[in-house]
């Protein structure tokens, strides 16, 4: 059966790479918010406006697509019903959508995303993943270890080292919480049988590639690894 | 006047299926065009607002929403009368394979900041034209001579026509710095959802664009904008009566509470 993948920030530069390259392996359920999907795929096409019955292009990715705002909670418990409700499982759980707003702290403005950074990159994943473990995981234990179901949470360099002078304080607090954030997850659903990991990868793809990060991503979902924050660095 | 193959920049624009049809694009127009848009929309906030109906400046028109509103019409100038040309008025028609009547409702709205939440609704409203309310091949509400909502006024029966609103679009201009957290989404629902549980949240970040096929199932409204004032352009293109019945029943329409 092929495994589902929920995949937050799917309109991102990693999330639209991960879609290109792993759309047919699996059934991905691609979460974005502000910034459409421009892909197409089951639930959306092309139209151009000044030529609305051209024959509309053909289904490009076979993913299904969900708007979602995660800064706010109930959001979140609207998301997961929904995929649960739709999809009836959940094999891997991709936490990629971030925030991320760098300012150096004497500016005026420097604390003015601090709450949606947390929001965001912190609180979201934690509490998308445990609303999943809520209402799907915890009452399948033993599939979830045969189908070696996990998390994977999109960190960053920034969560491991300090980089001075780049104005990082918020985001970098925000993803060293969330490296933490990985170790308790894992300890705490070990008993359900459901992994956490986290990549914690320097700028893509500027530094290094995105397809890296991609390769870890599904490296870990392959493993029986758990509570680990692979660094992918140049 | 404008070509729209001139002003028109993403030529890919988004159609989605949930949780009803609907299109959405962003980087609508070129940035020449979009900075006159918003330098016009600009002069019309300069006017001020009021809390009573006036027709020359926003003013709060619309009973129980919180929000500004202005018409545009026939007689509009400069970059915002595109909305009030007929080559708008057939773009959206054909997003949608929707047979237009040349009826038109344009204007603009503005919530100001911390604007409360809009009603869930459909738009799928039986409305009023005055029969010779046109500019040209389009024709403009009246609201003196014949009440948009009712048909109510001094025009005789047979100088007024029922239409039924066949595409809402929404045009979000003004809103720049827009970020998640500042709300004035138009949010998009599910049968019967409330209004804390949009399906789907538009965000009115400049230069983009909602549209949708007005039918019993395009339930959406506007919501909470704790962060910044909102500004959007709004527009309605109209099908006949006689289109609309051979589609859906007489008693799925939305007519205006009295």
């Amino acid at each position: 059966m092929t495994r589902v993948c929920v995949l937050t920030g799917a309109s991102g530069v990693l999330g639209k790479a991960f879609i290109e390259r792993y759309a047919t392996r699996y059934s991905i359920v691609a979460v974005y918010n502000r910034h459409d999907l421009s892909l197409t795929t089951l639930g959306q096409s092309y139209v151009d406006p000044l030529a609305p019955s051209a024959p509309a292009e053909r289904t490009q990715y076979p993913i299904f697509t969900i708007q979602a705002d995660l800064s706010r909670a109930e959001a979140i418990n609207g998301l997961c019903t929904h995929i649960i409700e739709q999809h009836q499982r959940v094999d891997l759980l991709i936490n990629g959508a971030a925030h991320r707003h760098w300012c150096n702290l004497l500016r005026p403005d420097s604390l003015s995303d601090l709450e949606l950074t947390f929001r965001v990159n912190v609180m979201a994943p934690l509490q998308l993943t445990v609303a999943l473990a809520r209402s799907f995981w915890q009452f399948h234990p033993e599939e979830n270890v045969r189908e070696r179901r996990n998390v994977v949470n999109v960190s960053s360099t920034a969560g491991v080292y300090a980089y001075p002078d780049l104005g990082q304080t918020c985001y970098a607090a925000s993803k060293a919480a969330l490296n933490h954030a990985t170790y308790h997850l894992a300890s705490e659903l070990w008993d359900v049988g459901v992994r956490v990991n986290a990549v914690a990868p320097n700028s893509f793809p500027g530094i290094i590639a995105t397809e890296r990060v991609i390769d870890q991503i599904v490296a870990f979902d392959e493993s029986d690894d758990t509570g680990r924050v692979a660094v992918i660095d140049a | 006047m404008f070509k729209l193959q001139d002003i028109i920049r993403n030529r890919a624009w988004l159609k989605k299926q949930h949780p009803f049809p609907h299109v959405t694009a962003t980087g609508v127009f070129v940035e020449e065009f979009f900075h006159d848009l918003e330098t016009e929309y600009s002069d019309l906030l300069q006017s001020g607002v009021s809390e009573d109906a006036d027709r020359r400046r926003f003013s709060r028109s619309i009973s129980g929403y919180d929000a500004y509103a202005i018409g545009f019409s026939a007689s509009t100038r400069g970059a915002l009368a595109v909305f009030c040309s007929p080559e708008w008025s057939d773009l959206l028609a054909g997003l949608f394979n929707v047979s237009a009547t040349g009826h038109v409702n344009v204007g603009a709205h503005h919530h100001e900041l911390g604007s409360n939440s809009g009603w869930i609704h459909n738009d799928f409203n039986p409305v009023w034209f005055p029969s010779d309310g046109g500019g040209g091949t389009m024709c403009f509400p009246d609201h003196g001579r014949c009440s948009y909502k009712t048909g109510a006024g001094s025009l005789p029966a047979h100088d007024k026509t029922e239409v039924v609103r066949a595409v809402a679009m929404i045009f979000y201009l003004f809103n720049g710095g827009w970020k998640n957290g500042d709300g004035g989404e138009t949010g998009l629902f599910r049968a019967g959802a409330s209004i804390d549980a949009p399906t789907a949240r538009v965000p009115p970040v400049n230069n983009s664009i909602l549209a949708f096929e007005c039918t019993p199932h395009s339930a959406h409204a506007f919501l909470h904008n704790p962060g910044r004032a909102r500004n959007s352009v709004i527009m309605w293109i109209h099908r006949s009566m006689g289109d609309t019945l051979a589609r859906w029943p007489e008693t799925a329409l939305e007519r205006w509470a009295s």
